[in-house]
């Protein structure tokens, strides 16, 4: 199982996130990057929050260049050329969210250029009573499609991976969603990575047990408690 | 004899010297083809972190110099095989071949150092006799191969680790000639391959780490010819 480290970019600056919002501030990216290489991270998944210009991408080659373990993008791909620059730039994956259910001909589209294989879909879901619905990380709003749905449809486009992520767990440190981990791992014959509410290395070993192939984390790598200080710490312990 | 280039660095040293229009190696020249379809940058980058030195290069005209060349890989078969056709790599990089360079080829740079692939049309650089096939369920291989794994190297060079994987096609015909290694965890995958000079993993040494670290490291000091 990969334990991977989620960083949210927001101004060119790296944040530790709670509901995809940016919320203790850690640093330079590339310099997080360059720990989590020391600490033999397994991956970094990038989630960025500015508009993809020459300034992001020169930040993005800046992160890429100080990263010995694999990369993850996701953030505002709207065509092939875009996914193919920010490849290019050394990500081993490129993630697609909104942008998928908008257009599903892109992941077909990205896929003939980069490889089906470095291609993820992301659903982030906001959890309620009802259930689980599709939540639009980057902004901000939900749009009521259930998770069950989008993943039947995320597995139709044959990605090289499912990512899925639970923004009302995200920062909070509550444990993450075992069951909407089981449910995607039972709808799809794909390989399923999950973030959102990870709180121990126990936590992530249930999620893999559950059938997660990744598991990734923010807040439990970079805040402390009890005063919430920033510190970024990585471990995969003997278990994982 | 002729020496064609001397040059010392701190750490990286490359010597080249020409035995009757042959090229024989004393030490490396790295070029890493930037022919649209790898992480030219990530690999460089792994490589000055071991102290080689080495290019990224944009022609092929740019590699007959050098002694050992990197072709990493991530995309599709049918692009880049056109890429490679297209661009006038593949002559090239068979000329070099055949001049005595060693070569390194990454996932997908590693399939098309074969002849075809399952993933659509498009000839390989045609060095070794291999055909690229999808993974398959009725092997238990998964749809797509991700992840890292422990890789052992079955020479004597000691370079066993733990390696990044990120693929949905593997090289498939593979005979004992070519020297595979084996992924640990689905058996029916093949992790590297290894022919006289030419070399080839389907993991992602520039991703690996400090396995991947000292693989391109004995690939520049020339440790892996077989």
């Amino acid at each position: 199982m990969r334990l991977g480290f989620t960083l949210l970019i927001k101004n060119g600056a790296a944040y530790a996130s709670r509901k995809w919002s940016p919320r203790h501030y850690l640093g330079h990216p590339a310099n997080i990057v360059r720990i989590l290489s020391d600490f033999e991270c397994d991956e970094v998944a990038v989630h960025n929050l500015d508009p993809l210009n020459q300034e992001t991408l020169d930040l993005l080659g800046m992160i890429s260049k100080n990263a010995f373990m694999p990369l993850t993008y996701f953030g505002s791909i709207r065509h092939v050329s875009e996914g193919q620059v920010v490849a290019r730039l050394g990500f081993e994956k490129v993630g697609l969210e909104s942008e998928w259910t908008k257009n599903p001909n892109l992941v077909d589209d990205l896929g003939r250029v980069i490889g089906n294989s470095s291609v993820v879909l992301g659903i982030t879901y906001v959890e309620d009573e009802a259930g689980r619905w599709r939540w639009d990380w980057r902004a901000k709003s939900s749009d009521s499609q259930p998770l069950n749905e989008l993943l039947i449809r995320a597995a139709e486009l044959a990605p090289g991976e499912v990512r899925i992520s639970s923004a009302s767990r995200d920062g909070e440190r509550c444990g993450g969603d075992i069951n909407a981990v089981k449910l995607a791992c039972k709808t799809m014959d794909l390989p399923v990575s999950y973030q959102g509410g990870v709180a121990s290395l126990e936590d992530a070993a249930t999620l893999a047990s559950a059938g997660a192939a990744a598991v990734y984390a923010s807040t439990f790598f970079s805040i402390k408690p009890p005063f919430d200080a920033p510190l970024i710490t990585y471990s995969k312990g003997a278990k994982l | 004899m002729t020496i064609a280039v001397v040059l010392f660095d701190q750490i990286a040293f490359k010597v080249r010297i020409k035995v009757g229009g042959k090229r024989v190696l004393m030490a490396s020249s790295i070029a890493i083809l930037d022919y649209g379809f790898g992480n030219s940058s990530t690999v460089r980058q792994m490589l000055m972190s071991s102290g080689f030195e080495s290019a990224i290069v944009q022609e092929p005209e740019q590699i007959l110099s050098n002694t050992h060349l990197i072709l990493p890989g991530v995309g599709n078969w049918s692009s880049a095989a056109e890429a490679l056709q297209a661009g006038g790599w593949k002559d090239q990089i068979r000329r070099s071949v055949e001049d005595g360079a060693y070569v390194l080829g990454i996932c997908l740079g590693m399939q098309l150092l074969g002849m075809s692939s399952e993933e659509g049309p498009g000839r390989g650089l045609e060095l070794l006799p291999t055909v690229t096939r999808k993974l398959r369920r009725e092997n238990n291989e998964p749809s797509t191969h991700v992840g890292w794994e422990t890789w052992s190297e079955r020479n004597t060079l000691d370079l066993s680790g733990r390696v990044y994987y990120s693929h949905g096609y593997c090289m498939g015909d593979v005979d004992d000639r070519l020297e595979p290694s084996y992924s640990s965890v689905f058996p029916t995958i093949v992790s590297s391959i290894r022919f006289k000079r030419i070399f080839g993993v389907q993991f992602h040494p520039e991703r690996s780490l400090a396995t991947g670290r000292r693989l391109l490291a004995a690939f520049a000091r020339s440790e892996l010819e077989a």
